[in-house]
């Protein structure tokens, strides 16, 4: 698991996900940005997202909910329509990624298919949605 | 009853017979998909689509070891263009002057594809196989959207999901407990059937419902004694619809002008061999649609087609290769209302010598593997030819082999 590193002071944490794909974003709650326990997936919380003026969507963390919860979990939800359906493996294949983290000093990551394949959740072949899940472990220091 | 079943038997041997005998039904006035193909007259039952070059390279490399290739390729999907992807932008997306229209020459961009077919066939005065050899390119070179339609597709694909409180809940818990994506309309079809979906589903409602955190919204809206199943049931209901008509918008809402072109060439080697002499086939096509529409799934559809064909897979008596070209153009009316289509088409073919072929057709889609369809009227008669056709059309998923 990727790791951002970052100081355990009073600001928060913002977290912004800029997704690129020709598929279509899957709505509602088509970026999802949850925090959980390393030890425990589901002993979790959701983090509000919101649409930012450069139609990117970020989410707010309190570093102070990290102690407890450190690993952040951002799942993206796509589906394709019709025409899109024969190429969807194509279309999985150039989805990509990019996340900042903030928390004081600006890290970048990224979901790519060549170096990121278990990322990609491509679903059934009768479906036409596949889903990106990115999991960041946060240390505060 | 059995007398029944005995002139049903005889009408279909009837038909297939007569399916064979002329092509009444299967001239496409709708976009040319797979040109190399269609200059081979021949349906691959499977298309390969490579994720990525190396994959096509090694394809191709099988493919030609044992004479079986069909392959498409739509470049779009393959170039970086260094820029942000959304479907907004695939769709053509723009903005003037504050309000959206869809660029009539994305698909110039988004809708060029590559076909390639290597195979061996037997064709009509020939003995024995052939190994062939076609490629062909298609586009959309221009597709016009009026305001209202564009409005329209805007609408279609912006806010898509489920909107009901315990529908977006649901999902939203169901994303988070398994590693899942959200359904699509292959999970809502086999849903009722697959135990196996019904378990998946059921099991993340039975937790969500037993979660204390989702105790409150159940309370208000008075539904604490739901059941796993009913709450799956309700999330489907609410949600399959929305995945079928975002996934079919670009069927549902067609462009006002869609204007289609592609060619093709294709070789026949005249031994069995890959350096033999050749004989060639050449095709282009231009295709027009007019799409006037009465309500969502009903348009009147006016199709112009301008077909030149340089044929040379032809051989005399004597063993002499020869070709033959010629000119089709022409027109349709057709009446789409929902899954009926009832049209009327005339073509004139100039060329070595002049014939034109004037049809009616109608056809019926009962379901996705089978459309009836019937045909009648004259297809470019030697004689004065009078052909009716009476038949059913079918499709099944035949497995792997690319060629039948």
């Amino acid at each position: 698991m990727e790791i951002y590193s970052t100081k355990n002071d009073s600001k928060n944490l913002v977290i912004t996900v800029i997704p690129s794909s020709d598929a279509k974003l899957d709505d509602p709650n088509e970026v999802i940005v949850i925090i959980h326990q390393k030890e425990d997936a589901r002993r979790r919380k959701r983090q509000a997202v919101t649409i930012n003026a450069e139609g990117n969507y970020e989410a707010e963390v309190l570093k102070s909910k990290l102690v407890e919860k450190p690993i952040v979990k951002i799942i993206t939800s796509f589906i394709v329509d019709a025409n899109q359906f024969p190429n969807k493996d194509i279309i999985v294949a150039q989805t990509e990624i990019d996340y900042s983290f903030n928390g004081g000093q600006v890290q970048g990551f990224e979901t790519k298919y060549d170096t990121h394949k278990d990322e990609y959740n491509k679903g059934s072949d009768a479906d036409e949605t596949f889903r990106v899940t990115k999991r960041i472990e946060v240390l505060l220091t | 009853m059995k007398h029944i079943y005995i002139i049903l038997g005889l009408f279909f041997s009837i038909s297939v017979f007569a399916q064979e005998k002329a092509s009444i039904n299967d001239f496409n006035f709708e976009s040319v998909t797979n040109p190399a193909f269609v200059l081979l007259d021949e349906t691959p039952t499977q298309l390969h689509t490579p994720e990525n070059l190396k994959s096509l390279s090694v394809y191709l490399a099988n493919g030609f070891s044992n004479t079986n290739i069909a392959v498409e390729i739509n470049p779009y999907w393959y170039i970086d263009f260094d820029e942000k992807r959304t479907y907004k932008k695939y769709r053509g997306f723009k903005e003037r002057d504050g309000e959206e229209y869809i660029d009539p020459l994305i698909g110039l961009k988004t809708d060029w594809s590559f076909s390639l077919a290597y195979l061996e066939k037997e064709f009509e005065g020939f003995t024995g196989e052939k190994r062939v050899a076609g490629i062909g390119a298609r586009t959309t070179i221009f597709k016009f959207y009026n305001k209202s339609r564009t409005k329209e597709v805007s609408k279609a694909i912006t806010k898509t999901g489920v909107e009901s409180e315990l529908s977006t809940e649901f999902e939203l818990y169901y994303v988070l407990e398994t590693d899942n994506p959200k359904p699509g309309s292959g999970t809502c079809k086999s849903y009722a059937e697959s135990i196996e979906l019904q378990v998946q589903f059921q099991d993340v409602a039975k937790l969500f419902i037993e979660d204390e955190e989702n105790t409150s919204l159940l309370q208000r809206l008075n539904i604490e004694n739901i059941t796993p199943e009913k709450l799956v049931e309700y999330y489907l209901a609410e949600r399959c619809p929305k995945v079928e008509s975002f996934v079919n918008n670009p069927k549902n809402i067609k462009p006002n002008i869609r204007i289609d072109g592609a060619i093709g060439y294709s070789v026949l080697f005249k031994e069995a061999e890959i350096n033999a002499s050749t004989a060639n086939r050449f095709g282009s096509w231009l295709t027009a649609d007019a799409a006037v529409r009465f309500n969502s799934s009903s348009y009147l559809h006016i199709y112009a087609i301008g077909k030149f064909v340089d044929d040379g897979f032809n051989i005399d008596e004597e063993g002499v290769y020869f070709n033959e070209s010629f000119w089709d153009y022409g027109g349709k009316l057709e009446l789409e209302l929902n899954k009926f289509k009832l049209g009327y088409e005339y073509l004139k073919r100039s060329g070595d010598g002049d014939r034109f072929r004037s049809v009616g057709n109608i056809s019926y889609q009962i379901n996705e593997d089978i459309t009836v369809t019937g045909g009648f009227g004259k297809d470019f008669p030697v004689d004065n030819n009078l052909v009716t056709i009476l038949g059913i059309n079918w499709g099944f998923d035949l497995g792997e082999k690319a060629f039948e």
